[in-house]
């Protein structure tokens, strides 16, 4: 027995070299790996100090150590976007979409540059592939709604609405898209009455005044909506649109004289 | 004999001292004025500083010196430059320039109406005055009193562009839109480029109900400046008018 077990020592020194071989390995590709995420970091910490160009640096460095490191293309497409250099974050997101198909940061990023760019189309198939993965994501459905918004497809954004509001029915900013929606639609009472209920949820929610305001104008309200715009410049003093607003309804109301007092100092 | 002789070196040498303190004084005014006409408003605040430690006699100093509190927003203290300067000179036309523009920055017209009211005393020939005091009426919403103010501006120059396009708002203001478009349409034949007449003729058109003329308008003051905020949101309420709210709200999502 132990002189098998020292037939079979015979093979440890071997052995051993292939452990520690092994283990070197593992170690550098750790060590490797701990790296590119460590210059990933550092791309952050001079994004979040608004070193754009800097922190391109970094996200290179570690694109260069490891091509798949998704992380590092996603944060380097949000850099160039900083720089509004959309055309080259729109590269860099296809980069981290080709190695996963389905990161929901790449198409977040996809959207943002290609909205940059008035590319609502294109922004508009990169919001739909962000709610095809994650269905249960609110906000996700707002954005597609948006971009569908931008293309001027109000129908199909009311239905992307209904969707966020069905995974939270208080929405605010979904009310309000779906109230614009509505608007544009010529469906005046629907959107005046989402308008309010955005306003009932926030009062300080400036836009869902302005738009009630418009709503309001459209029904023939012209009081109501002297004073819905009235309400918005009481939550934002600088907010120029619901003053020029304002001067609209009041030259409908005959009060020309108020009209253009705001005219003058516009 | 001794006495004398010293009373004249000492009254020479303050002499010299006065000269040199007060060309210390212009030399760092006229930096303090090259800063400032490059934008470097702290710097030239800095500068006309030095400059009124040496001569704190220098009404123009004083008016630089609230010039760039002003560019700085430090509304309260160009007030207080400016009348400085003004109890130095209260002829100095500069300083109640700047007095009414730093009034009216703090959109205290009434204030900044009595500085301007003040320009005309000073000089009743300058057309800027007049359309200064007008503008200041208007802002108060005396558009009638603006008016006189206005005229006495088209007295001295029958095509000041910008003293009839303020007659235009009074005659709006008057709901007398057809005066309001007669004055606009002179503007624009005056100059081609005056977006805000253009503007306003989409206002006045609106006043009467023609909102594709008024769009049209619009669109006229939009191709001058095509970001321009105000004609995009007034457009935006002539689509609205029009019933083409899904234009309107197309435009409401770009401002």
């Amino acid at each position: 027995m132990i002189q098998g077990n020292m037939q079979e020592g015979k093979g440890w020194p071997e052995l051993k070299m292939v452990i520690l071989l092994s283990g070197l390995l593992l170690m550098a590709s750790v060590c490797s790996a701990e790296e590119t995420s460590y210059f990933d970091w550092k791309g952050l910490k001079e994004f979040a100090a608004k070193n754009y160009s800097d922190s391109l640096t970094y996200y290179d460095m570690a694109i260069a150590q490891d091509p798949s490191y998704l992380d590092a293309w996603v944060h380097k497409g949000d850099s160039l976007r900083a720089l509004k250099d959309y055309n080259s974050s729109i590269e860099n997101y296809l980069q981290a979409l080709k190695r996963k198909d389905d990161s929901t940061a790449a198409l977040s990023g996809l959207i943002e540059a290609y909205a940059a760019l008035n590319d609502y189309e294109m922004a508009s198939e990169a919001a739909g592939r962000l709610t095809e993965i994650e269905p249960a994501r609110k906000d996700y459905w707002l954005k597609e709604g948006n971009m569908l918004q931008m293309l001027g497809r109000y129908d199909q954004a009311l239905a992307r609405y209904d969707r966020a509001l069905e995974i939270d029915y208080r929405y605010k900013d979904a009310l309000y898209r779906k109230g614009l929606s509505l608007l544009a639609l010529g469906n005046n009472s629907g959107a005046l009455e989402l308008f309010e209920k955005v306003i009932a949820l926030d009062p300080a929610y400036k836009l869902a005044y302005n738009a009630k305001g418009l709503a309001l104008q459209a029904l023939g309200r012209d009081m109501e909506a002297d004073e819905a715009y009235e309400a918005a410049q009481k939550v934002d003093l600088q907010w120029s649109q619901p003053r020029i607003n304002q001067m609209h309804a009041l030259m409908k109301l005959g009060r020309s004289d108020e009209a253009m007092k705001i005219a003058a100092s516009i | 004999m001794r006495l004398k002789a010293v009373v004249l070196a000492l009254c020479l040498f303050l002499l010299f001292s006065a000269g040199a303190a007060e060309e210390a004084g212009q030399h760092f005014y006229d930096l303090g004025s090259k800063l400032y006409s490059v934008r470097n408003y702290s710097e030239a605040l800095d500068l006309f500083n030095l400059s009124l430690y040496y001569d704190s006699e220098n009404a123009d100093a004083w008016v630089h010196k609230g010039d760039a509190q002003k560019a700085l927003r430090d509304y309260n203290s160009s007030l207080l430059s400016y009348e400085q300067a003004i109890s130095l000179d209260d002829g100095k036309a500069s300083a109640w320039t700047g007095l009414s523009d730093a009034y009216s920055a703090r959109k205290d017209y009434s204030n900044a109406s009595v500085a301007a009211e003040e320009l005309l005393l000073i000089d009743s020939r300058n057309k800027a005055y007049w359309l200064r005091s007008g503008i200041m009426l208007q802002m108060q919403g005396n558009f009638s009193g603006a008016e006189s103010r206005l005229d006495q501006a088209l007295a001295l120059d029958p095509n000041y562009k910008d003293a009839l396009y303020r007659k235009a708002l009074s005659q709006m203001a008057a709901n007398n839109s057809d005066r309001a478009l007669e004055l606009l349409d002179k503007i624009v034949a005056l100059d081609g480029k005056y977006k805000l007449a253009y503007n306003a003729r989409g206002q006045a058109l609106e006043m009467q109900g023609r909102y594709e003329g008024a769009i049209r308008a619009y669109d006229r003051a939009l191709e001058i400046d095509p970001k321009w905020g105000l004609a995009l949101n007034n457009k935006m309420q002539a689509l609205m008018a029009a019933g083409q709210q899904k234009e309107a709200v197309d435009l409401l999502l770009r401002l």
